[in-house]
C-alpha cells in the first residue's frame, strides 16, 4: 500500500493507495508516524484510491481519528468506493469522520 | 453437416456444461451462505451404519447464514453433530428447543419442547476472506484450462473432420462454436462474480460488526479517561 502525506488549504491530507490489508499495516503505521505528531490542524483522508480495508485498519482509522479529536480538529474523509463507504458506513465510522 | 461434426459439437457443449457445474458446486460447498448442497457430503454414523442426512433428520433455512436440523429422534442428536464435525468443522453448532403446542382435540392444549440443532456459517474474517478469494481464484482458473482443453481436444476432432464439410457448414460450425464458448465463458464468469459478492458481503458484515466494536473501545476508553491519563503524563515533559 503506498500512503501520501500533503497539505492542502489547511488540512493534513493522506491519501491511500491500493489495500489497507493486515499485511500492510505496520508498514502503514510507520509512514503515518509524522501524521501522529500533528496537532495544529485538521485531517483529510482521501480514499480515491483506496480499494480495501481489513479491520487492522479499522482499528488505525479509528486511532487517527482519535488524536486529531484530542487535538481539537476534526477529521474528513472522501472518495471512498462502494465497498469501503459500505463498511465504514455501517459500522459508524462515518459519524466519527465528516464525508466530503 | 456430418453426423460425427454435430455429435462432437454436442460432446463439447456438455463437457462445458459440467465443467461451469462443477466450478458452481465447488464454490457452494466454500460456504459462505448456508447452501443445501453443502449439507449433501454430511454422514451420520448411526447403530454402526452411515446415513445420509436427510434419512434422519428435517433440514430448514430460516436465513441465509443457518441451518435448523431436527432429527427424528432426539437420541441421533450426537451423532448428527459428529457427522456435521466430520464434513464441516467449520460450522458452529447450538443445540436449542422451541415449544410446540398440540391441541387434543377436547379443548386442551398440550406443550412439547423439540430439540434440533441450529448450524450458523463461520464468519468471514480477515484471514478466511483471503483464504476464500484465494479459493475462487485456484477453482476458477482451474475450471477455466479444463475448457481451454476441451476446446483444443475438439478442434483436433473439428479439423479431422473438416474435409468432409461443405465450405457453408465449416462458417456455420465456426459461428456456433464462437456462440458457444461465449455463452459457457459469460457463464462462467458470472459465477466467480456472485461468488465474490457473497464473500464481500460477508465480509463487509463482519468488518461493519469490528468496527464498530473499535468505536466502543475508543467510547470506553474515553469513558475510563485512559488517554486523557497518558496525555496529562506526556504533558509534564512538554
Amino acid at each position: 500500500m503506498d500512503i501520501n502525506i500533503s497539505e492542502q488549504e489547511d488540512r493534513l491530507v493522506v491519501t491511500f493507495k491500493g489495500n489497507m490489508d493486515n499485511a500492510s499495516i505496520r508498514e502503514a503505521e510507520q509512514a503515518l508516524a509524522p501524521v501522529f505528531q500533528c496537532k495544529d490542524r485538521d485531517f483529510l483522508i482521501d480514499c480515491s484510491e483506496l480499494n480495501y480495508i481489513s479491520s487492522r485498519g479499522l482499528r488505525l482509522l479509528v486511532n487517527l481519528y482519535k488524536h486529531f479529536r484530542d487535538c481539537g480538529h476534526s477529521a474528513f474523509i472522501r472518495n471512498m468506493n462502494k465497498n469501503v463507504r459500505e463498511v465504514l458506513f455501517n459500522s459508524g465510522f462515518l459519524t466519527l469522520y465528516v464525508e466530503e | 453437416m456430418r453426423r460425427a461434426t454435430v455429435n462432437e459439437y454436442n460432446k463439447l457443449a456438455d463437457k462445458l456444461a459440467n465443467h461451469v457445474g462443477s466450478m458452481k458446486y465447488r464454490f457452494m460447498n466454500l460456504c459462505v451462505k448456508s447452501e443445501p448442497v453443502s449439507l449433501v457430503s454430511v454422514e451420520v454414523l448411526i447403530e454402526g451404519k452411515f446415513k445420509k442426512l436427510e434419512d434422519c433428520c428435517k433440514v430448514s433455512k430460516d436465513d441465509d447464514y443457518h441451518f435448523k436440523l431436527f432429527p427424528q429422534y432426539d437420541d441421533d442428536m450426537q451423532a448428527i453433530m459428529m457427522g456435521i464435525t466430520r464434513a464441516h468443522p467449520e460450522f458452529k453448532q447450538e443445540v436449542k428447543t422451541i415449544s410446540v403446542t398440540v391441541p387434543d382435540g377436547a379443548g386442551k392444549d398440550t406443550d412439547y419442547k423439540v430439540k434440533y440443532l441450529e448450524l450458523t456459517m463461520p464468519e468471514v474474517d480477515d484471514e478466511r476472506y483471503d483464504l476464500l478469494t484465494d479459493s475462487v481464484k485456484v477453482i476458477y482458473d482451474s475450471c477455466k484450462a479444463q475448457m481451454e482443453r476441451a476446446n483444443t481436444r475438439s478442434k483436433a476432432v473439428f479439423a479431422s473432420l473438416a474435409p468432409g464439410e461443405t465450405p457453408e457448414d465449416l462458417k456455420l460450425l465456426d459461428d456456433e462454436l464462437d456462440k458457444l464458448n461465449k455463452q459457457w465463458n459469460e457463464h462462467r464468469d458470472k459465477q466467480r462474480d456472485a461468488k465474490l459478492d457473497e464473500i464481500n458481503e460477508a465480509y463487509n458484515r463482519w468488518l461493519s460488526h469490528m468496527g464498530q466494536q473499535e468505536i466502543a473501545r475508543m467510547e470506553d476508553e474515553d469513558a475510563h479517561g485512559d488517554g486523557t491519563a497518558m496525555r496529562m503524563r506526556m504533558s509534564d515533559f512538554e
